[in-house]
């Protein structure tokens, strides 16, 4: 933001001001100046300086609970939000597809846990898609304010989930009757 | 020289984030289709013929995430080496994001759905 300026000071002051051109420069750095010294009091006040960095049209994005706030982020971090989200959507297909495996192949294992940790499993694949998109959006919001980053809700409730869907197999294989 | 080619086709950064996010966006467009196609298999015992309905709209979803991320990744690449200054989130369409986990969530209540038709059908 400052570096138009920053080029055209030195330009001025080595140039000595003779003529209407030269004077017509020494308006433009002045008024280049002035804008510079506003822009960075709005940082100053503000902390953020995005009045002239953001495009028209842009803060219309959509989610513009996310677009509409804070400052634009290093694309790159942009992107790797976007590939934590779909690591998080490949974990709840996966989640889908274990649990319905586990019912749809039919094991000999006792159909009251088998049944049970399917469902664990699918629940648990339903949840997770939800922490990708709201977990994308508060990590896009976060980033676009500077924050430190919020910590991936559903972590602790799906490692839970996994575990818990791993013992009721153990137990089904258990209390595996041979019936299915 | 070096600049006009920087200009075409070099990657914009060392980390190949624009490449990793693309290629990310291929293997959960893979993971929907066999997923799919899995579904169309699996649950014909609880839905019947609707199951194939299941597994074509997943499979048209799996097509447009390939298709779309490819044609957003050209978009963010030209916008990011043509100058860096440009904000590039504007070429992440998040439509596809909330696409991408309604029709998670929409497999997964299929899934659900199929267990209870199949669990109240044997007893």
């Amino acid at each position: 933001m400052t570096e138009p300026a920053d080029e055209t000071l030195p330009a001025a002051g080595s140039t000595p001001p003779l003529g209407e051109a030269s004077l017509a420069q020494a308006d433009t750095v002045q008024v280049g100046k002035v804008q510079v010294g506003k822009v960075q009091a709005d940082a100053a006040q503000a902390g953020a300086a995005q009045a002239d960095t953001v495009q028209p049209g842009l803060a219309r994005r959509f989610p513009r609970g996310v677009y509409g706030v804070g400052d634009e982020p290093d694309p790159r971090f942009s992107l790797a939000n976007e590939r934590t989200f779909l690591a998080w959507i490949r974990t709840a297909l996966a989640l889908i597809a274990a649990g319905v495996a586990l019912e749809a192949f039919g094991l000999s294992l006792n159909s009251g846990f088998r049944l049970v940790a399917a469902l664990v499993l699918i629940v648990a694949g339903i949840l997770t898609p939800l922490q990708a998109w709201f977990g994308w959006m508060r990590t896009e919001k976060a980033l676009r304010q500077n924050r430190p980053l919020p910590a991936p809700v559903v972590a602790g409730p799906l490692g839970v989930a996994v575990v818990l869907a791993g013992l009721l197999v153990v137990l089904g294989l258990l209390f595996a009757s041979g019936q299915q | 020289m070096s600049r006009a080619r920087s200009l075409t086709d070099a990657p914009f950064d060392r980390g190949l984030q624009a490449e990793r996010t693309a290629l990310a966006w291929r293997r959960t467009a893979l993971s929907l289709a066999l997923g799919s196609l899995a579904a169309a298999r699996v649950l014909t015992g609880a839905f019947g013929l609707w199951s194939y309905v299941i597994g074509v709209l997943g499979l048209a979803a799996a097509a447009l995430f390939l298709f779309s991320a490819d044609r957003r990744y050209r978009r963010a690449h030209e916008s990011l080496v043509a100058s860096s200054v440009e904000p590039t989130g504007a070429r992440l369409a998040s439509g596809g994001l909330l696409l991408a986990t309604m029709t998670v969530v929409a497999l997964g209540a299929a899934a659900i759905g199929a267990i209870f038709v199949i669990v109240a059908a044997t007893r």
